[in-house]
């Protein structure tokens, strides 16, 4: 049974990146055609991907009859997930359209990474064999902490978007490609929630983490708390000083460092 | 019965003669009326712009002189002899039409005001009787086709004029402009037209800043907007999101420190500058500060040059996109169902 859940699993994972790598060609085709008016297709094509992300997801999870964030792959596609998610919440509610076509690639290339890792199939069985361990603040702590992962790599996004729009309204060079971007004052506005969203939910995930620190299952979270500090420290600044809307997207886009390197140091450990 | 087409526009007749054939809107329905009660003619629709004065017929047979001579025969053009007129038939007809829909017979190249006009000539057609099958069928196809080119070309994207180009940079920094306050220093012609064009588009105020206090009270009375001396304009810049000056100073008007000052105060919301002053009202530098987008004459001018020539590109995509609604609404051979031939465009 857990072998042939691990077979469709991988062909949800393989379908998702096909829709995500399907929805960015057909945005980039139109984009240079100049008639990119509407995300509905993109949009379709993000949430298609989407629900086969869930549904591997559901797989893992029911291989692991816990969250399932076990391993890089998963955690990969979680991320990933997450920052699907918060476009679908996001994006269309503040009409960031174009968001989902900058969003596409980085979720292909996230998933694209998570295909070429080998099939972790003895673990996956030594951890569905586990399942009695399974503790609830972990899941918690894990599941919030990737999904605070999801909007900041989501504010790297907007700030990505600011800073070509910015780049080509000053230079007063409105190409074809980028002529349909959001407006910059909407982009800041965007930048600014996701950080607030993504710093909020990582305080969640920090504070779970003590919890179980406390049960006694340790695990390094200095990672966290250096993110955690990062972010927070941006939003503050932006709050208290008003921090000008380019200094803002370079914060959020060079910030995205961080949890990159911190996804490599859970791999690693 | 076959479709018949005569008129002229901006190219073919200088702005003289088409302010003698312009057709008010309310006169519209009686002008077809009248054109209906000609020989052979079954319907009609008169399409009068700025820039066009058309009529577009279903007919037994040709009936372009009579077109002609009712034309002509309107008051104040009786003496002025043969006017240059193009006629289209058939299948022309039609593709002229879905051009002159969808913006690309247009004086600005992909506009869309023409829409909502031909929309106007034929409901003002079709509410006085004036219109049955073949011009209904027709109309709401030629609706189809703009609509189609529109989406599927970019031939309406980007300002092609500096007050526009002005409109869509300050959309592209505040996308909303509801909540931005403008300020004008100086009353020039190009300032009050950009600060009209914004004010258009329902700007949250205008604040109007010059060197006579009268001048900028009646500017400021035109937009509703309110008028200051040009030295308290500087003190309030921090209040402007959107700033259009265009004095006839022989020097800055705005230094990098004036607006480095309102930066300050602004909290790290932008500042949108149009200077179309000459010599240049904001001194260069100030361009330079994070946050301020600043443009000049030149650099508006260039923008809307630009778009002018992406649209220019666009045309031949718009002509394969109207080929194919023509052959879509079986429009393109001479042995139609409705037996609309093709004839070389223009007949006449």
């Amino acid at each position: 049974m857990v072998r042939f859940l691990l077979a469709m699993d991988r062909l949800y994972l393989g379908l998702a990146t096909l829709f995500f790598a399907g929805g960015f060609i057909y945005a980039l085709t139109c984009l240079r055609a100049g008639t990119y008016r509407h995300s509905t297709w993109n949009f379709a094509a993000m949430l298609s991907g989407m629900v086969l992300q869930t549904l591997f997801l559901y797989e893992r999870g029911q291989v692991h009859g816990r969250c399932p964030v076990t391993n890089v792959v998963e955690i990969l596609v979680f991320v990933a997930w997450s920052m699907v998610l918060i476009y679908l919440l996001v994006g269309r509610n503040y009409r960031l359209s174009l968001m989902g076509v900058f969003t596409s690639p980085l979720v292909f290339l996230t998933c694209v990474i998570a295909l070429a890792f080998p099939l972790d199939l003895e673990s996956a069985i030594a951890v569905a064999q586990a399942k009695g361990r399974v503790d609830a603040w972990v899941e918690f702590h894990v599941g919030i902490s990737l999904l605070a992962y999801g909007a900041f790599g989501m504010s790297f996004i907007a700030g990505l978007m600011f800073l070509i729009q910015e780049r080509q309204v000053k230079k007063g060079n409105l190409k074809t490609l980028f002529y349909n971007l959001p407006p910059m004052q909407n982009l800041c506005s965007a930048i600014f929630r996701l950080l607030v969203v993504g710093t909020i939910l990582l305080t969640a995930g920090i504070a779970s983490a003590h919890v179980i620190s406390v049960a006694g299952d340790q695990h390094p979270i200095w990672p966290l708390y250096l993110i955690w500090v990062v972010y927070s420290g941006l939003c503050s600044v932006t709050f208290f000083r008003g921090l000008s809307p380019r200094r803002l997207a370079i914060g959020a886009t060079g910030a995205f460092l961080f949890p990159l390197l911190s996804l490599w140091f859970i791999a690693a450990n | 019965m076959e479709l018949f087409s005569l008129g002229l526009n901006h190219e073919a007749a200088p702005v003289a003669v088409r302010e003698k054939l312009a057709v008010s809107k309310g006169d519209l329905g009686r002008n077809c009326t009248s054109i209906v009660a000609l020989e052979g003619v079954h319907e009609a629709v008169v399409l009068s712009t700025c820039n066009r004065l058309e009529v577009y017929v279903s007919a037994q047979a040709d009936c372009f002189a009579g077109l002609e001579r009712y034309i002509n025969e309107m008051d104040e053009l009786r003496d002025t002899g043969g006017l240059p007129f193009y006629k289209y038939r058939g299948a022309s007809v039609a593709r002229h039409l879905f051009r002159v829909a969808s913006g690309l017979d247009s004086m600005v190249l992909g506009e869309t005001e023409i829409l909502g006009q031909l929309k106007q000539s034929y409901a003002a057609a079709h509410g006085s009787g004036n219109t049955g099958k073949r011009l209904n069928k027709l109309f709401q196809n030629a609706f189809k086709v703009a609509k189609y080119v529109r989406t599927n070309s970019s031939i309406t994207r980007g300002a092609t004029s500096v007050g526009a180009a002005g409109v869509d940079l300050a959309e592209k920094i505040f996308g909303d402009l509801s909540r931005c306050m403008v300020m004008v220093f100086g009353a020039g012609e190009m300032g009050r037209m950009v600060a009209r064009t914004l004010a258009g588009r329902g700007v949250k105020g205008v604040m109007v800043s010059n060197r006579s206090y009268d001048k900028a009270v009646e500017l400021a009375g035109e937009m509703e907007g309110r008028a200051m001396r040009l030295d308290e304009g500087v003190e309030q810049l921090a209040l402007a999101d959107i700033v259009i000056t265009s004095t006839s100073a022989p020097h800055p008007v705005l230094g990098k420190a004036d607006v480095a000052k309102a930066l300050r105060k602004r909290r790290g919301r932008p500042l949108f500058m149009i200077d179309i002053a000459v010599p240049r009202d904001v001194e260069e530098e100030a361009g330079n500060l994070a946050g301020v987008y600043l443009y000049d004459i030149d650099a508006l001018q260039g923008i809307a040059a630009a778009a002018r020539v992406r649209r220019e590109e666009q045309i031949t995509h718009c002509e394969v996109l109207i080929d194919e609604q023509m052959r879509k609404f079986g429009m393109n051979n001479s042995s139609g169902g409705d037996a609309m031939s093709t004839e070389p465009i223009p007949t006449g």
